[in-house]
C-alpha cells in the first residue's frame, strides 16, 4: 500500500513539467483562484444572508438543507465526470499485490480530489463564524463531522453510480434524469425531504451518540464503492470502459451526400466520422447544438437585450461555437494518425479545404438554426447575417493558421466528459481577438449611432475574405508545409 | 528510384544518420537492417518526408520529396500504428485507402478475394475497430493497405514485429510477388532470416552510417549472423 502511494507521488512529481505547457498551468491555477475566492466569499456572508432570509433560528436548519441539495446534485454529476478509479491500477494488476488490496488504493486516493474540498471554502468560513458562537460545542462538532463524512460519503457513492453510468447512455439517462428531478422539485420547494431530512440531521446532532451517524453512512458508502470497483477489475473491462461504440455503416444520408463533392467532401465526411466515433469530439457537436439556445438567455432579459455587445457576441456564440471548437485543436483531432494523412496520396489542398468548408458548413447549420431569434426582433436577424459573414469569412482562415502552431498530440480513445488531455492555454487566447474584433467594431459604431455601419464592416470583413479564399488557401497549404514536421513530431510523442 | 545525397540527420547535436550517397534503383528490394538505434526509422522517415533532414535530400524519381507531392501517387507505406485511423473498422479503412487511389468498394473486395488467408475473415469484414484489435492484427491491417494500391514504392518498418509465423512466411512470399511485378521495396527488419531470405539487396547500418551494402547470394545470411555475433 506504502508502495502504491510512493508511486502516484512519483509520478504526479515527474508529470511536472517544467516550462511546457506552464501557460495552461497558470491560466488553469488562476481560474481556480479566481473560484476559490468567490467561494470564500459565499462561506463568509452567508451566515448573514440566510440570517436576512429565514430567520435566527432557522440558519443551521437551511444550511444543513442547501448542504444535502448540494451533495445530491453532486453525486449525479461527479457520477458523470469522475474518471473510474480502476484505470490507475492497471499495470499493478498482474503483480503479487492481491486484488482487494490493490483496490484501496484508488478508493484512498480518491479522497484527496479537489471536488472534495471546495466545498469547506464556504462550509468552514460560515462554520466558524455563524455555526461555533451560536451552539453548544457538541452540535459544532458533530455537525461539522457530519459534513465532512457525507461530503466524503457522495464521493463513494459517485463512484457506484459510474459502475452503471459506464454501461450505456439510456442507464445514465436513466439514474440522471430521476436525480435531476428530484433535485429540482426541491429547489423549487415542491418537495421538501432534504428539510425534513435536515430537522432529523439536527436533532441527532444534539444527541452524543449524533458524531456516529455520519461514520457510519461514510463506512457504508466506501463497502459500496469497493464492491462495486472490485466486480470490474479485470484487465480487459479496465480497458475498455468508454470504448464500445456503435458501428453505423457509412453510407449515411449526410456522408453520403458529401461523397459527391469529390476528395475535399470525402475527407470532410471521413473528419465527421472521426468526430461522431469519439466521446469527446462527439460531445463537441452535442454542445453546439445545446448552445444554440444560449441567446435565450441574453433576448429574454430586458438588461441585456438592448446593449451592443451581447447583440454581436451572443450570435458569435450561437453560430460559431462548431467552429470554434473544433478549430482550435484543427489538426489536433487527427494527429494520432497525422503521419498516415501526409504520406498518403492527398492533397494537402484539399486536405486544408475540407477543415475549411467543415467550419463553414457547422457555423452554416448554426445559422439556419438561429434564425428563430428572429421572433426577438429582425434587427437580430440582422446582425445575425453580418455575424455569420464574419465567422465564415474570417474564422476558418484564422483557426487553421494558428492551427498549425499546435503540436501536442491528442488521443481521443480516451474519452471523458472534463477531459483537457491535449489542450494548452494557446488554444484558449486564440478566440479572444478573434471573438474581439467584431464586438469592438459594433460597439464603437454603434456608440457613435452608426449601428448599421458597424454591421457593415463585420459583414464585408466576412465578405471579403471570402472573396480572397483561394489566397488564403494557398498560403495556409505553405504555412502548412513549413510547420508539418514540427507538427508531425510532436503528434507523434504520447 | 530513391537517391539520397549527403543526407544527414541530427537530433540535439548528435549525427544520428549520415550517408554520403545510396541509391535504390528501381525493381530492387532493399533489406535495411542494424542494431537499434542504428537509423533505419529514421532513415524511413526521411524518405517519406516526415522528418526533415538537417543536410542533404531525399530524390523520388529524381523530384526531391519535401518539394513535391507527386510521390505519394506511387508510393505506399506502413511504418506503425500511427498510420491507422484506429475508429474505423479495417473494411473502413482500406475503402478510405482505396478511394484515395480511386479504387471503388468492389475493387477492395476484390483485392481482399486475393489476399485471402492472410487476416482472419470474420475480423477483416466485421465491425471490431482498428484499435480493439490485438497488434499483431492491426499490423495486418496496415500491410494489407499498402497493398491494395499496387504501388511502385512500398515502404515497410519492421513488418515481422508481431506476426505469428504463418502469416511472416505469408508476407516473405507475397512481398516477393509483389517485387517480380515490379514494385520497389524498401523494408527494414530485425529478422535476418527473413530478410536474407527475401531482400535482393541488404544495406547494414550502425550508428546512423552504412557500413555494408550487399548483394544477396548464398553466402549473405552467414555474413550476416557473423555481424551480429548470432
Amino acid at each position: 500500500m506504502q508502495l502504491l502511494f510512493n508511486h502516484y507521488f512519483l509520478q504526479k512529481y515527474r508529470n511536472l513539467v517544467w516550462g511546457k505547457g506552464i501557460g495552461f498551468k497558470v491560466f488553469k491555477l488562476l481560474l481556480e483562484l479566481y473560484f476559490a475566492g468567490i467561494l470564500l466569499l459565499m462561506g463568509f456572508v452567508s451566515g448573514k444572508l440566510l440570517k436576512e432570509s429565514f430567520g435566527e433560528e432557522q440558519v443551521l436548519l437551511m444550511a444543513t438543507k442547501f448542504l444535502l441539495l448540494y451533495l445530491l446534485a453532486n453525486i449525479g454529476l461527479r457520477g458523470l465526470m469522475q474518471s473510474f478509479p480502476q484505470t490507475q491500477v492497471r499495470p499493478y494488476l498482474l503483480l503479487q499485490v492481491s486484488k482487494r488490496k490493490l483496490m484501496h488504493f484508488p478508493l484512498l486516493l480518491s479522497l484527496g480530489s479537489r471536488f472534495n474540498y471546495y466545498p469547506f471554502l464556504v462550509i468552514l468560513p460560515f462554520y466558524f463564524k455563524t455555526v461555533l458562537p451560536n451552539e453548544t460545542l457538541l452540535v459544532g462538532i458533530n455537525w461539522l463531522t457530519i459534513a465532512v463524512t457525507f461530503l466524503w460519503a457522495t464521493n463513494y457513492y459517485a463512484f457506484a453510480l459510474k459502475k452503471y453510468f459506464s454501461k450505456s447512455f439510456w442507464t445514465t439517462l436513466g439514474v440522471i434524469l430521476p436525480l435531476a428531478a428530484f433535485t429540482y422539485l426541491e429547489v423549487s420547494e415542491w418537495t421538501n425531504v432534504t428539510g425534513f431530512l435536515s430537522t432529523l440531521l439536527l436533532g441527532i446532532a444534539e444527541q452524543p451518540w449524533g458524531i456516529l451517524i455520519g461514520v457510519i453512512l461514510l463506512l457504508k458508502a466506501y463497502v459500496i464503492a469497493f464492491k462495486a470497483t472490485m466486480s470490474g477489475v479485470y484487465l480487459d473491462r479496465v480497458i475498455h470502459v468508454d470504448q464500445k461504440l456503435k458501428i453505423e455503416e457509412s453510407d449515411n444520408s449526410l456522408l453520403a451526400y458529401l461523397n459527391r463533392f469529390g476528395n475535399v467532401g470525402y475527407l470532410m465526411a471521413e473528419e465527421i466520422k472521426t468526430l461522431w466515433r469519439h466521446k469527446r469530439s462527439k460531445n463537441t457537436l452535442l454542445m453546439s447544438v445545446f448552445l444554440l439556445f444560449y441567446g435565450l438567455i441574453f433576448y429574454t432579459q430586458d438588461m441585456y437585450k438592448e446593449q451592443a455587445w451581447v447583440l454581436v457576441f451572443v450570435p458569435f456564440m450561437t453560430m460559431g461555437v462548431f467552429a470554434l471548437n473544433y478549430g482550435q485543436m484543427i489538426f489536433a483531432w487527427e494527429s494520432t494518425y497525422f503521419d498516415f494523412l501526409l504520406t498518403q496520396k492527398i492533397k494537402i489542398r484539399d486536405y486544408i479545404e475540407a477543415k475549411y468548408w467543415l467550419m463553414i458548413l457547422g457555423t452554416t447549420l448554426g445559422f439556419l438554426g438561429s434564425v428563430f431569434y428572429a421572433y426577438f426582433g429582425w434587427h437580430i436577424l440582422w446582425i445575425n447575417l453580418a455575424v455569420y459573414f464574419y465567422l465564415i469569412g474570417i474564422v476558418p482562415v484564422y483557426l487553421i493558421y494558428f492551427g498549425t502552431y499546435n503540436q501536442k498530440r491528442l488521443d481521443l480513445s480516451g474519452g471523458n466528459v472534463m477531459n483537457f488531455q491535449g489542450v494548452s492555454a494557446h488554444q484558449f487566447l486564440l478566440n479572444i481577438p478573434i471573438a474581439l474584433v467584431p464586438v469592438l467594431f459594433y460597439v464603437t459604431m454603434d456608440f457613435f449611432g452608426l449601428d448599421h455601419v458597424g454591421l457593415g464592416i463585420i459583414g464585408g470583413l466576412g465578405v471579403m475574405s471570402l472573396l480572397l479564399k483561394n489566397y488564403w488557401i494557398k498560403d495556409l497549404e505553405k504555412q502548412f508545409h513549413k510547420r508539418k514536421y514540427i507538427m508531425a513530431t510532436g503528434f507523434r510523442k504520447q | 528510384m530513391i537517391q539520397l545525397n549527403n543526407l544527414q540527420k541530427e537530433y540535439k547535436g548528435k549525427l544520428v544518420l549520415d550517408i554520403p550517397s545510396l541509391t535504390l534503383e528501381k525493381g530492387e528490394l532493399l533489406g535495411l537492417v542494424g542494431n537499434n538505434g542504428a537509423g533505419k526509422t529514421t532513415l524511413l522517415s526521411l524518405v517519406l518526408d516526415l522528418i526533415q533532414p538537417s543536410q542533404g535530400e531525399v530524390l523520388s524519381n529524381g523530384i526531391g520529396v519535401a518539394m513535391s507531392e507527386h510521390w505519394k501517387v506511387y508510393t505506399a507505406a506502413y511504418l506503425d500504428e500511427n498510420f491507422l485511423i484506429t475508429h474505423l473498422t479495417p473494411m473502413e479503412y482500406l475503402r478510405f485507402v482505396g478511394r484515395l487511389h480511386d479504387l471503388n468498394k468492389a475493387d477492395v473486395e476484390a483485392f481482399l478475394e486475393r489476399e485471402k488467408g492472410f487476416m482472419a475473415e470474420d475480423l477483416l469484414y466485421g465491425t471490431t475497430m482498428i484499435r480493439d484489435l490485438s497488434k499483431g492484427n492491426k499490423v495486418k491491417v496496415g500491410i494489407l493497405s499498402v497493398l491494395l494500391s499496387s504501388p511502385a514504392l512500398l515502404v515497410l518498418d519492421e513488418p515481422y514485429v508481431n506476426l505469428d509465423p504463418s502469416s511472416q512466411a505469408w508476407l516473405v512470399k507475397r512481398l516477393k510477388k509483389a517485387n517480380e511485378e515490379g514494385t520497389t521495396v524498401l523494408l527494414s527488419s530485425h529478422d535476418l532470416n527473413h530478410v536474407a531470405k527475401l531482400s535482393t539487396r541488404i544495406v547494414l547500418l550502425e550508428e546512423g552510417k552504412v557500413v555494408e551494402d550487399m548483394q544477396t547470394d548464398d553466402h549473405l545470411l552467414d555474413r550476416l549472423e557473423q555481424y551480429f555475433n548470432v
